[in-house]
């Protein structure tokens, strides 16, 4: 008995020396590893993060910006609120945080590893930079003046300076000419192909888009500053000329990849579109010119004609609901479109500020209505050839009319085109005011809305954050 | 490492298991009665071997037994009474009669590392709940049972739901961003108190509870709660937030069989007041010709329920409308709490191994229809005295629990309920939601509104929130003293739990009509070691200890979950029976070292002082930064000894003060910059969708920008008190100042995102917190058959935050909707922010406070997101009376809260759909808001003088959600937390009896809410769980329950 009681009193001496050595275990730093992340990886993995968290704001987040634009009407809930400029202090923050951290954090991480790793992928920074600005492009149009100069490198600047309009556009057309300038180069360079789900990594389709984003940045600053010779340099450039040439993310039947207003839909309201009406703006133009569209956008209402609602009222039994047929599992998020380039030529050949005069105009108008409407072929809401022709025939010729009738008729096709794009359509109308806009009912505004307020994370956080900005201060491009 | 550790577990464990057997010569059993001066018998009266930590404790009766050897000293002490040492002579019965100490309150209290000390020789002031405290009226959640009992802690409760958690903070806030929540040790073990959650915490929050809710109640010999940073300083890096020490009973004396059994029924403690006149409706109309429908209309702003008009109701039958006075109490059921324990406990071997053996199972159905928590607790807890020099002692506790039906909380979720149920008209017969789905069990019958609401039952009946816990844990250590005045303790650790959270949503639940569940794997385990050396001798008049030692402590935990959408088969919750899967997976590990001492020196029993020295390295901080160093010095001095003040009045003096310095570490990984696979991108209205995204891959660098030069964080406590004792130490004050200051706090600070970082973790900030904290005893009558006993305790802190770093306004510790948020901002307490009226404001763009705007249909409307006010409570303070005659014990609790705000979106709600009671009143009186005033555009306000256009529009505009100011409330409240009736037979009655104790009893839990201007809800909520920093926000909160019911206890 003694003997075990010895023998456990040695044990217990044992235990005590094992513990002292224990303690001085030296590997404390050396468990600090998360062993379910990597310090490094390929920069293609982070470009899919960036292209559809980015098309997951412009899709659903920000589906309000069809009210905004007046082509949708919310009859109730969250949609009302939105059609009454009630933006949501979630939403905003989602989308400003969004676009800012998981989309252009990652973009610089991207170029970061390309620096890094292999600095000879000079293309996939050329990827990256026309990506970043197209992004920039859609901060500034919501929200006006952003951080751009300063923004995305906290290492210099924790609290980013807003820069103006002026100079985030002139700062995204320089990054479009920068990527264009990669991109036409014959480098020994990899090219972000897979990952890439916008073109798959063809060269010639990134340099059409930056050359279409910077069109489309050029109109806008055309507004305020004389830009035309840029503008007349973008005519013989590469530029968005066909429905397969447009940059969209293509969303798919795939489950999880599905478009998310469709997965809105179907989960909420089992497929049936319940609170998504049409605003009357576009109602009543298209009623005015016997659009063959008008079937593709909406429903009968029931008295089988086409109505719309002015935002903000109440009482939607008269009024026509947004056709299914465009909140479809596979309905891309079109980024830049064939069409939007023959407006905005039009734009800018009406305007003089390129050569050409009305004549040009009318030949680029006319390529702009036909590529609207021939881009419903082989879908759900294809027009008949026989609608096709009859509404081709009944448009003027823009030579007969004056400037500003011309600059009408191509604004409101430009218009009714971003049917389902409310960012475009919506930055359209504060460029161009070719359509009227109502004054919502039952908000209290007093004027149509022109941006989104800055977040409460950014504007909590970021003392430089402009104050006394309202969503109905005009943006820096109105005239 | 892992592996030593196991096999010195099994080592430990064949040591008890073999020596347990073990007989010693030499023996001689010992027996006696104590009394106390009157000649009543001292029940509880402590007797230990000296030298030893064998012992037992007199019963009821004043009697005692134990074995032991002739020449050994007995030391009989008890709180209040002069501690007696006798030494064994030739006889087998030594009887005592306690004195009452005029001169000391002395009871040994368990400090950090589980140091036993004299309550005399403390520096610093501790609170100690007793065994019988948490019986009066027994909870299932330990943290409950201490509510208005104790000073210087804030336990809030989370409302009505099972198993949901309390939050306790201990002298107030530390830190602004991270755990405020103090670190729980049970038998010397560091154990868990996480708070896991799945999801969000506001968007349908589901609150699983915080897990200190494991420990049984009646398992608990004596709970103490470590304040101050100086009484905690041993545990280093874990001390700031405060300890809560939990010993569990050990056997003693002849084996004693016990079993106890409650029951209690449960009831909503507050339902709104509701109107019942007015029914569905717009503006006193209700037309279903006009295109109103019952699931449109506004639910309480129709007609005059007594017009007796008709509707559809929501299946589709013709209704006449008809009030329901009763609809919320109908729909909630009458819970029930059923505890059976059972324990034996004693000791073998004349007292030289002991053992105690228990089992607890506890039932509770709640008042929500389906709600339910199963516990199962066993533990064991035996000592054996191995050899002259060691001894031994292994405890263990299991548990096992079952929660089902945990409510949601919050909104934008079909799951939460309150909203659904209050917003009923008052014309809704419950039935008509039943049954609640087609036969085909996919398709939801009578819906409240197929476009956003689900029908009450479908959601308590087929969706499912339920969580399943099984949890161990305890310790073996080993005492070792090989020769006189040294010894040397060994002691392993460890706690681990595995828990299951499951909610699903069925398919045809509106909002996810596809059908979905969410799955979550917790697994966490905590390993302990412990080696402490203690030197302990007399030189003359000094008293000296010394002790050093070592802590290793490793913390683990893995998370796993899925979230399934788009079910095939209804309830068939499997990864491959779905359209999507979203898997998350985590990881987390982390080590500390710490290498302590302390000295302890006592000069002639009235001055102490204690000097603890602790360092740290946490495997958390840079390489090269994780070692740091936290001292702590307190002092006792027994002024009324030292002075040799002996006077019936006053007998009783000592003031204490003490400084520690602790600080923190923080999470694992946050040093190094990393790139995480994505599973799903961001999808808002619950649009989520997964990757790979066509055929691709995610990736996404960190939304946190790490830190590489992380310090830790650093807190510097001051404390004095004073104990004072008069009449015998029959009136007894205790008082507490103290002070405490935290730097370098480690934040995941709110950074602008156009950084391209949502936080940044650095080092920031000065939070400071003072306060004063008062105990007061009380045996106003005290006489052989009658007894009457007070106990109150009285305590303020306020937190401030005195530095942030450039660029914060308003540091935000947890949002909620709408822009309201739990923040704080530079020289200000922590406060709700949120949306105001709008007020005119003067030529410098002032404020006027006093003149709230309204808009041209005489309305309010919304203004300025500003501070709206402190969410903590000016002081709080409990009462406690124990009234006993012969057998009979009624004792009370009460617990007051004073001041402090609290937003209610339940009030916003019912005030809005005009189901309120007071919207009822003066429907058709068109008034004109007073001292309201009308901006004139120009800079001027001219005063209001338009009515208001109907009352509807009034409320909905008052009460808005979004105008936060209107649904803030002083959440000041008083709560009859415990009554307890209760008659213990005596040994006479009980004589043909088999039971050697009985006792019987009537009991009830949260009884009434007095002294609030809360309306319609208990004030005694929060959306955010314990494991957050956001208080003093209700948002669709269930209403707590009251409890009433009877136990039995008895002893064989």
């Amino acid at each position: 008995m003694k003997n075990i009681v010895l023998k456990i009193k040695y044990a217990f001496l044992l235990v005590l020396i094992m513990f002292s050595l224990n303690a001085c275990d030296s590997e404390l730093a050396d468990i600090n590893v998360n062993p379910l992340a990597a310090t490094s990886i390929p920069p293609d993995l982070l470009f899919p993060e960036v292209i559809v968290n980015f098309s997951s704001v412009r899709t659903i987040e920000f589906a309000g910006w069809n009210m905004h634009a007046q082509q949708w009407c919310g009859s109730g809930g969250t949609w009302r609120a939105r059609s009454r400029y009630i933006l949501g202090v979630p939403s905003l923050n989602n989308g400003w945080t969004g676009w800012y951290t998981t989309c252009l954090k990652n973009l610089s991480l991207v170029e970061l590893l390309v620096e890094t790793d292999k600095p000879q992928n000079q293309y996939i920074i050329g990827q990256s930079k026309i990506l970043e600005g197209f992004i920039y492009s859609n901060l500034t149009q919501v929200w006006g003046e952003i951080p751009f100069t300063e923004a995305v490198n906290p290492v210099l600047y924790p609290f980013p300076k807003y820069d103006s309009q002026e100079t985030v556009m002139e700062g995204i057309i320089t990054l479009m000419d920068e990527g264009v300038a990669i991109l036409e180069q014959d480098l020994d360079s990899d090219i972000i192909t897979d990952s890439d789900l916008i073109f798959k990594g063809d060269k010639q389709a990134w340099i059409r888009w930056a050359n279409s984003i910077k069109l489309k940045m050029l109109m806008f600053l055309a507004n305020k500053k004389d830009v035309s010779s840029r503008l007349q340099g973008l005519v013989s450039s590469p530029l968005i000329f066909t429905k397969n040439q447009e940059a969209k993310l293509a969303y798919s039947t795939t489950i999880g990849n599905e478009n998310q207003r469709w997965r809105f839909i179907q989960r909420f309201w089992g497929g049936n579109i319940n609170l998504w009406f049409a605003g009357k703006p576009l109602v009543d133009l298209m009623n005015n010119l016997n659009d063959p569209r008008l079937a593709t956008y909406f429903d009968l209402n029931r008295n089988n004609v086409y109505e719309g609602k002015v935002q903000g009222q109440n009482g939607f039994a008269n009024i026509s609901k947004i056709n299914v047929n465009n909140i479809l599992p596979d309905s891309p998020d079109r980024f830049s479109t064939a069409s939007e380039t023959y407006f905005l030529l039009a734009d800018a050949a009406a305007n003089g500020y390129i050569s050409g005069g009305l004549a040009q105009a009318n030949t680029w108008f006319i390529e702009g209505v036909q590529l609207a409407l021939d881009y419903f072929d082989g879908s759900l809401g294809e027009i008949s050839q026989t609608d096709k022709d009859t509404y081709m025939a009944s448009l003027p010729d823009l030579t007969t009319l004056t400037t500003a009738e011309a600059l009408d008729y191509i604004n409101d096709q430009h218009y009714i085109s971003l049917f389902g794009n409310g960012l475009e359509a919506w930055n359209l109308w504060k460029r161009t005011k070719s359509v009227d806009f109502d004054v919502p009912a039952n908000s209290g505004a007093v004027d149509v809305i022109r941006r989104y307020t800055y977040p409460t994370n950014e504007a909590g956080s970021n003392p430089n954050t402009p104050e006394g900005v309202t969503i109905e201060t005009p943006m820096w491009f109105e005239k | 490492m892992k592996t030593n550790s196991r096999k010195l577990f099994i080592l430990f464990l064949a040591i008890q298991f073999v020596t347990i057997k073990f007989a010693f010569s030499q023996e001689k059993n010992i027996s006696g009665t104590v009394t106390d001066e009157e000649g009543i018998p001292a029940a509880g009266v402590n007797i230990i071997l000296k030298g030893t930590s064998l012992g037992t404790q007199t019963d009821f009766d004043g009697n005692y037994a134990l074995t032991t050897k002739q020449g050994e000293t007995l030391v009989f002490s008890y709180l209040g009474m002069k501690t007696q040492e006798k030494i064994i002579g030739s006889s087998s019965v030594i009887n005592i009669t306690m004195i009452s100490d005029t001169q000391a309150l002395d009871q040994v209290i368990v400090t950090a590392l589980g140091i036993e000390r004299s309550e005399k020789t403390l520096g610093y002031g501790v609170s100690t709940v007793k065994a019988e405290d948490f019986n009066v009226a027994r909870e299932t959640d330990v943290l409950q049972g201490l509510q208005g009992k104790i000073s210087g802690v804030q336990i809030t409760g989370q409302g009505g739901g099972l198993g949901s958690s309390t939050k306790i903070t201990i002298r107030g806030l530390t830190r602004i961003s991270g755990d405020n929540s103090p670190l729980w040790v049970v038998d010397g073990v560091q154990i868990s108190d996480n708070n896991d959650f799945s999801g969000s915490r506001i968007t349908g929050a589901i609150d699983y509870g915080n897990r200190a809710q494991d420990i049984n109640p009646d398992d608990i010999e004596s709970l103490t709660v470590l304040k101050g940073a100086s009484a905690a300083a041993l545990y280093g890096s874990r001390a700031s937030n405060g300890v809560i020490i939990v010993n569990t009973k050990k056997g003693k004396g002849k084996t004693v069989v016990s079993y106890s059994s409650v029951v209690r029924f449960d009831s909503p403690l507050r339902l709104p007041d509701f109107q019942n006149t007015y029914g569905p409706g717009g503006l006193g109309i209700y037309d279903e010709n006009n295109g109103d429908t019952i699931q449109e209309a506004s639910a309480g702003w129709g007609p005059a329920i007594s017009n007796g008009g008709t509707y559809t109701d929501y299946a589709g039958n013709s209704q006449t409308f008809k009030s329901n006075p009763d609809l919320q109490k109908d729909f909630y059921e009458l819970g029930s709490t059923i505890v059976q324990s059972f324990s034996i406990a004693g000791s073998s071997n004349k007292g030289l191994n002991d053992y105690r053996v228990s089992t607890s199972y506890s039932t509770q159905e709640g008042i929500l229809p389906g709600a339910s928590l199963d516990r199962l607790n066993i533990g064991l807890n035996s000592g054996a005295q191995l050899s002259d020099n060691l001894s031994s002692r292994f405890t263990m506790k299991y548990v096992n629990s079952s929660l089902e039906g945990a409510i949601a909380q919050g909104a934008n979720d079909p799951n939460v309920l309150t909203s659904i149920i209050n917003r009923l008209p008052r014309t809704t017969d419950l039935s008509v939601f039943k049954p609640w789905i087609a036969e085909n069990g996919e398709d939801q019958l009578a819906p409240v509104n197929a476009d956003g609401t689900n029908n009450p039952y479908w959601i308590v009946n087929e969706n499912q929130r339920t969580s399943d816990t099984e949890r161990f844990f305890g310790n073996i250590n080993l005492d070792f003293t090989p020769v006189k005045n040294l010894s040397l303790l060994g002691r392993v650790g460890y706690d681990t739990y595995n828990t299951k959270h499951f909610s699903n949503n069925h398919k045809g639940t509106i909002g996810r009509l596809d059908g979905e569940y969410r799955d979550n794997f917790i697994s966490r385990q905590e390993l302990t070691l412990d080696f402490l050396t203690t030197y302990d001798n007399t030189f003359g008049e000094f008293d000296v200890t010394l002790r050093g030692g070592t802590q290793w402590n490793q913390r683990t935990v893995e998370r796993s979950g899925n979230l399934a959408v788009g079910l095939t088969i209804p309830e068939l919750f499997d990864p491959g029976n779905v359209d999507s899967n979203s898997p998350t997976k985590s990881f987390s590990q982390k080590r500390i070292l710490g290498v302590f001492g302390d000295l302890t020196l006592t000069y002639k029993n009235w001055l102490s002082l204690n000097a603890t020295a602790r360092n740290d390295w946490s495997s958390t901080l840079p390489k090269g930064a994780n070692s740091y160093f936290y001292p702590s010095i307190a002092l006792s001095f027994i002024f009324s000894d030292a002075l040799g003040i002996e006077s019936n009045i006053f007998s009783y003096g000592k003031l204490r003060g003490n400084w520690a310095n602790v600080g923190s570490d923080t999470d694992p990984y946050e040093l190094d910059f990393l790139y995480t696979p994505q599973t799903g991108f961001a999808g808002q209205f619950n649009t989520r969708g997964t990757f790979p995204f066509d055929g691709q891959l995610a990736f996404s660098g960190p939304n946190t920008l790490p830190n590489v030069n992380l310090r830790p964080e650093n807190q510097t406590n001051y404390e004095v008190g004073i104990e004072l004792g008069f009449f015998k130490n029959r009136f007894t004050i205790d008082a507490t100042y103290y002070r405490n200051v935290t730097t370098d706090q480690i934040i995941d600070l709110l950074v602008p995102s156009s950084s391209g970082y949502s936080r940044s973790t650095v080092n920031l900030g000065k939070i400071s917190n003072k306060g004063f904290e008062l105990e007061v005893g009380a045996k106003i009558i005290r006489h052989k058959d009658f007894k009457w006993n007070l106990n109150y305790n009285f305590s303020t802190n306020e937190t401030i935050v005195d530095e942030f770093g450039q660029g914060i306004d308003v540091y935000t510790l947890a949002s909620s909707f709408g822009g309201l948020i739990v923040g704080a901002s530079e020289g200000e307490s922590i406060g709700l922010y949120g949306n105001r009226f709008a007020r005119a404001v003067d030529e410098d763009g002032n404020t006027i406070e006093d003149q709230i705007l309204v808009n041209s249909n005489g309305l309010r409307f919304e203004g300025e997101n500003e501070r709206l006010g402190d969410i903590f409570p000016d002081f709080t303070m409990g009462l406690t009376s124990v009234f006993s005659y012969k057998g009979w014990r009624l004792s009370t609790t009460f617990d007051w809260k004073e001041g402090g705000i609290m937003y209610s979106n339940t009030v916003s709600n019912l005030r809005v759909t005009g189901l309120a009671e007071e919207t009822a009143v003066d429907r058709e009186t068109l008034f004109v808001d007073p001292n309201t005033f009308i901006d004139n555009g120009d800079g001027t306000y001219s005063p209001n003088t338009t009515p208001i256009s109907s009352v509807q529009e009034y409320w909905s505009s008052f009460s808005a959600s979004r105008i936060h100011e209107s649904n803030v409330f002083d959440a000041t409240y008083i709560k009859w937390r415990e009554l307890g009736l209760s008659y213990t037979f005596n040994k006479e009655q009980l004589k043909k009896s088999p039971f050697t104790s009985l006792r019987l009893g009537l009991q009830g839990r949260n009884l009434a809410i007095f002294n609030t201007s809360v309306p319609h809800i208990d004030p005694e909520t929060n959306l955010f769980g314990a494991g957050s920093n956001g208080a003093g926000i209700e948002y669709n909160g269930l209403p707590s329950s009251k409890s009433i019911g009877f136990n039995v206890q008895v002893k064989f």
